[in-house]
């Protein structure tokens, strides 16, 4: 439905200018592979670009490669729509081409290989040659509509979580439920397991269904009606590959076993339901609050910030729709996410079914604990 | 199959209390095909007593062994040889009985094949055949005792033991509860039953032992309790343990 509105401005039209050069020749297999670059035959290179009808120049110069836009692009500071930013990103993509090669020339200021055309009468201005001016990109990159609504279903994704973590642990004690599950050959583990996986499941999906939902009306509104002049429906456009996609998904089944977990854990202790429905705004809180951070432009996974439970998670997920290469940081963050899940359900465990018990220690901590929350008497 | 209890303890706290035993050096034996019942009022201890050797809570002390199976080292394996069934335990109300049934029995490990034809016998056995598609939540209480005991023997287990089965039932609904017992111990079941009704222990158990304040004061057939306390009626007999307890004390 919207392919035909998006194709028109997705493409950047780019000519190598000079003779044939091996250098030139590996940029243009690399952007020949990417679907938003389309190289075109120029006669005079200077004039189309000039006129518009070309987007970028390459040139090979003396020792490096020169990379000259134009101005219609409006990249970099002068950027002001989330067209834009993504026209930002793929041209982030075509310098990253070039320092790949070894083809930038290095200078003080960092690579000295963007240039933009401000003027017909081709004055040029250096906008993203330093290595300020790259960050700059990546963290306009990093705004877009499809990862807002992406983030903003997590919300849901937490809500999805909530009534089914309260199924699976206040409501069995005050449905006496909880006895028949401790009469299964299974360990107290493995349902701890189960119950960590049915909340998860209808966390995800729940997020899932939500995210779709909102996707949808969001490009009807965009694509039907005009009232968003600087908006497009193109502005909702996935330009993730295969790898890009499972990553997202992994991120999302992560925060959806996080969530669950703590979730799970926040009514373990809580013998009502009506307690129980108290106690998940703690954890609906931190998902109210955290994952909307990451949409912050100078907010970023970082060495720091890959210990930030939730909001790693939700960087880590924004960083992968970036395109940021898979890295330590990752790792850290599904270690750190997975070691709160273990943490959260083994406590949970122990609130859960030592709590059966008020003749253990731990039974009898838990015990005294849910007191406070709860008149029901646990020990016969 | 034997169950054979040792030394049985188990501890609680509570603030107001502090430290008790709910049930103390708790020890008997039931054969197969034997029901063993445990009479004594309320708070005596039979419930604790009952929750333990199913494994629902952890023993003080003690030790518990069904046939080779040592309950408390191995319980995933004493669950499977075992089923409970209390008063107390609850249903999922938005379930169907065949879907609980279904649910407990592929849980516990039945064939699928045998288990939609265990089904079929326990809907027609325990006759609640035509409740079996209807929601749980909207059972009469007979009707959900008969899905829990349904629930309870899915897995056809050789030890059964029954808390209170009676309790909240009619009339009706007890007598099929008591056939349903009788039938379990023609099939050579080895039974543990707990009441307080004095009538209902006379007429299914075979053993009974009366316990009180955590202890079984003393245990053997009707005709032994008799002897040993000089009484006719088990209401008599049981009064009589009580109060030499009581003045012991």
């Amino acid at each position: 439905m919207f392919k035909a509105d998006s194709d028109k401005d997705k493409s950047i039209t780019y000519a190598i200018s000079g003779p044939p050069d091996k250098g030139l020749e590996q940029i243009d297999a690399i952007l020949q592979k990417r679907k938003h670059f389309k190289k075109i035959e120029c006669t005079q290179p200077e004039k189309d670009l000039t006129d518009g009808k070309v987007d970028a120049i390459i040139t090979r110069k003396a020792d490096y490669v020169e990379l000259r836009v134009n101005q219609l692009l409006k990249v970099a500071t002068l950027a002001t729509t989330i067209n834009d930013n993504l026209k930002s990103a793929y041209l982030q993509e075509l310098t990253e081409a070039f320092a790949s090669k070894g083809l930038a020339k290095e200078n003080s200021q960092g690579f000295a290989i963007v240039s933009q055309n401000i003027t017909a009468s081709g004055n040029t201005q250096q906008i993203a040659g330093s290595s300020a001016g790259r960050s700059r990109l990546n963290k306009l990159e990093n705004i877009s509509a499809t990862l807002c609504l992406i983030i903003f279903s997590l919300l849901m994704l937490g809500l999805g979580a909530a009534y089914p973590s309260i199924a699976v642990t206040a409501e069995e004690f005050e449905r006496n439920t909880i006895e028949t599950s401790c009469l299964l050959p299974v360990s107290r583990s493995m349902i701890m397991l189960g119950k960590v996986a049915a909340v998860s499941t209808f966390a995800a999906v729940s997020g899932i269904v939500n995210f779709v939902s909102m996707y949808s009306v969001a490009a009807l509104v965009l694509s039907q009606a005009k009232l968003f002049p600087r908006f497009t429906s193109d502005h909702l456009i996935f330009n993730l590959n295969v790898a890009q996609t499972l990553g997202l998904v992994a991120c999302y089944l992560l925060l959806a076993v996080l969530i669950s977990a703590l979730m799970i854990f926040a009514t373990s202790f809580c013998r009502t339901v009506r307690s129980a429905q108290q106690w998940t705004t703690f954890p609906l809180l931190l998902i109210l609050l955290l994952p909307p951070c990451a949409l912050f432009p100078n907010l970023e996974l970082n060495s720091r910030m890959m210990w930030v439970p939730i909001l790693n998670c939700t960087l880590m997920l924004k960083a992968v729709f970036s395109g940021v290469p898979f890295n330590y940081t990752f790792i850290v963050v599904i270690l750190v996410s997975l070691l709160i899940s273990f943490i959260a359900l083994a406590l949970a465990r122990l609130f859960l079914f030592e709590q059966v018990d008020p003749g253990s220690y731990f039974g009898r901590k838990a015990d005294s604990f849910a007191r406070l929350f709860s008149k029901k008497e646990t020990s016969s | 199959m034997k169950l054979h209890v040792e030394k049985l303890c188990k501890r609680f706290y509570e603030p107001a209390r502090g430290e008790f035993f709910a049930c103390n050096e708790i020890s008997f034996e039931v054969g197969q095909g034997e029901i063993f019942g445990l009479l004594g009022p309320n708070g005596a201890g039979k419930t604790t007593t009952l929750r333990v050797i199913s494994t629902i809570l952890k023993p003080t002390s003690g030790s518990a062994h069904l046939g080779d199976i040592d309950i408390f080292q191995d319980p995933d394996a004493a669950r499977r040889a075992m089923g409970f069934l209390s008063s107390s335990t609850g249903l999922y109300e938005r379930l169907t009985p065949r879907e609980i049934l279904t649910y407990f029995g592929r849980l516990s490990g039945v064939a699928e094949p045998v288990l939609k034809e265990k089904i079929e016998s326990l809907f027609l056995a325990l006759d609640f055949k035509q409740f079996a598609d209807a929601r749980c939540g909207k059972l009469s209480q007979g009707t959900k005792q008969k899905v829990s005991i349904a629930r309870a023997i899915i897995h056809d287990p050789k030890l059964m033991i029954f808390d209170e089965p009676s309790t909240g039932l009619d009339v009706l609904a007890t007598q099929s509860m008591h056939e349903f017992i009788k039938q379990a111990k023609g099939e050579g079941k080895c039974i543990v039953f707990s009441t307080h009704i004095m009538s209902e222990a006379e007429k299914l158990c075979d053993r009974i032992g009366i316990i009180n304040d955590g202890k079984i004061l003393a245990q053997g057939t009707l005709a032994e309790l008799r002897a040993l306390t000089g009484e006719t009626y088990l209401e008599e007999v049981f009064m009589a343990l009580v109060r030499k307890y009581e003045l012991a004390k």
